[in-house]
């Protein structure tokens, strides 16, 4: 349990400020993630707007 | 600096600028935090200072309005109004109102004293209080941040050449995946702080009154004296109807024993049931617990009538009955003429003057005992554990002298005999001794005391 590990406010501030730091850090990485994913669905994108212009270019020969 | 000196400024001497730059800043972020904290204690302890100055305030007044309640309905005893129909309403009024005005007093004393309980809970925890504070904030922040990338998210892909419908969708299904990811990382951070910061709650609520658990307490310490008494009056009967050639007086001795027996049993009852009303009313004048003292009080008389009904049909009861009974007929059937042998015993002027002796002795004990005290309280300089200390040793003389039960037990020869002899009359008069009326007026010098020590560490703490 968490609260044994707490003796005093000194350590009780500590511990508050690894949580709070530790959730800043949680979503961070969250954000991150958030950020490779929309990067792929712009790639997919990417990959669906080029096809789609080679399909045009090879109908229009 | 000037143009000239900008430029033969090089990379080292920039990046000592800079470096010099930023830690000034750093230092005035922390000034500004630590100056903003600083302040904050500041009113903290200011508010602290003006609650103790209205405690100190409202004490005077609680000191003034009793001395006048007391004098008020002394006067009217002194002139026997309390006694005399045609102003026994009047008097029954006027000490209602005084009681009322002290009582008004005393409520808002409670009050004061909870605000100023919460605004010491507030400085002892302020370290923590500010921890969570800025950790609030700098989540609440990033979590703000989050929502603002993930708007940006969705129009990105929204205004991207080629962007269809599905794309779209399916970036708002991974922003609504992301806001869930991190209100669970917030909500687990608040439940984790609360399981940090909770702990001093938890360990008060400990050593608060619990009226269940002493309600549970109680009725386990009767059950068990009864069951104590049922075992040891079995014996008795058995014994009563074993012994071959006892006297009336044999029969009489024994009556009168079981007689004080069965007094000093509903003393010991009526003392455990009182284990509720000192807690009751201490939280009470603590200003903890106010709004549940009714309740509790009410609670309270509910377990008085339910013990009282356990104790009047137990076994024990039962069996005490049929004892009397018995001893009744053996009396009865006894020949005078064994009496006549049993008069070498005692007599109660002999066993009176043994008592009083005892008694004298026990009351100088108290005396003593109260007279530490009040040395105690008069160079009480502060501190938790010396105050509870103190206020439960004064308590216990003061409990001693309201419940007479040590007089009671120094007094039970004397009783025995007064049974014996028909001189109950005498025995009661033992109660009106000057040396029990004494002792019994240390209550109220035990409860002065108390008063006075709560007082002095109102003003020390």
């Amino acid at each position: 349990m968490l609260k044994n590990q707490v003796n005093s406010n000194e350590n009780k501030v500590n511990l508050i400020n690894d949580i709070y730091n530790q959730a800043l850090n949680d979503i961070e990485k969250i954000k991150k993630e958030r950020d490779k994913k929309i990067k792929n669905v712009l790639k997919e994108i990417d990959k669906k707007h080029v096809a789609k212009a080679l399909r045009d270019i090879k109908n229009s020969k | 600096m000037n143009m000239e000196n900008q430029v033969k400024e090089s990379p080292l001497e920039k990046a000592k600028r800079l470096k010099a730059e930023k830690e000034s800043k750093d230092q005035a972020k922390i000034e500004a935090e630590s100056s903003a904290k600083a302040e904050k204690l500041g009113a903290l302890n200011s508010q602290k200072q003006g609650l103790e100055n209205q405690l100190d305030e409202i004490n005077s007044k609680i000191e003034a309005s009793r001395g006048e309640a007391h004098e008020t309905r002394d006067t009217m005893q002194e002139a026997g109004l309390n006694k005399d129909e045609e102003f026994k309403g009047e008097y029954n009024s006027t000490i209602s109102e005084v009681a009322g005005n002290l009582n008004e007093l005393r409520n808002e004393r409670n009050r004061i004293k909870a605000e100023l309980e919460q605004i010491n809970s507030n400085i002892e925890n302020f370290e923590v209080n500010e921890a969570i504070s800025e950790g609030k904030e700098a989540t609440q922040e990033a979590v703000e941040t989050v929502n603002q990338e993930n708007e940006q998210a969705i129009t990105q892909v929204e205004n991207y050449p080629g962007a269809e419908a599905g794309d779209i969708k399916a970036s708002q299904e991974i922003v609504s995946e992301i806001n869930q990811e991190v209100n669970q990382v917030v909500k687990n951070s608040e439940n984790n702080v609360k399981e940090v910061s909770g702990e001093k709650k938890e360990e008060k609520k400990e050593k608060t009154f619990d009226f269940d658990d002493i309600a549970k307490e109680i009725t386990s310490d009767v059950a068990h004296l009864l069951n104590e008494e049922d075992k040891r009056l079995k014996i008795v009967k058995e014994n009563i109807l074993k012994m071959p050639k006892a006297s009336k007086g044999d029969y009489e001795k024994i009556f009168a024993e079981e007689a004080v027996k069965f007094e000093r049993r509903l003393y010991t009852v009526n003392n455990l049931l009182a284990k509720l009303e000192y807690p009751i009313n201490r939280l009470a004048y603590q200003g903890k617990y106010d709004q549940d003292r009714d309740k509790n009080l009410k609670r309270q008389e509910e377990l008085v009538n339910y013990i009282n009904n356990i104790a009047n049909t137990s076994p024990a009861s039962q069996k005490e009955t049929e004892i009397f009974n018995i001893l009744r007929e053996k009396i009865a059937k006894a020949s005078d003429k064994e009496t006549a042998g049993e008069k070498k015993e005692k007599t109660f002027e002999e066993v009176r003057q043994e008592v009083a002796v005892e008694v004298g002795n026990l009351v100088n004990a108290e005396r003593n005992k109260l007279s530490d005290a009040e040395l105690r309280v008069r160079n009480f300089q502060g501190g938790k554990e010396e105050y509870e200390k103190l206020r439960h040793d004064i308590y216990g003389i003061q409990w001693d002298a309201r419940y007479l039960v040590d007089i009671d037990e120094k007094l039970e020869p004397l009783k025995i005999i007064a049974t014996q002899s028909g001189k109950l009359k005498e025995f009661d008069k033992m109660h009106q001794d000057q040396t029990i009326s004494d002792y019994k007026n240390f209550n109220k010098v035990a409860g002065e005391l108390i008063e006075d020590l709560d007082k002095k560490m109102s003003k020390t703490s």
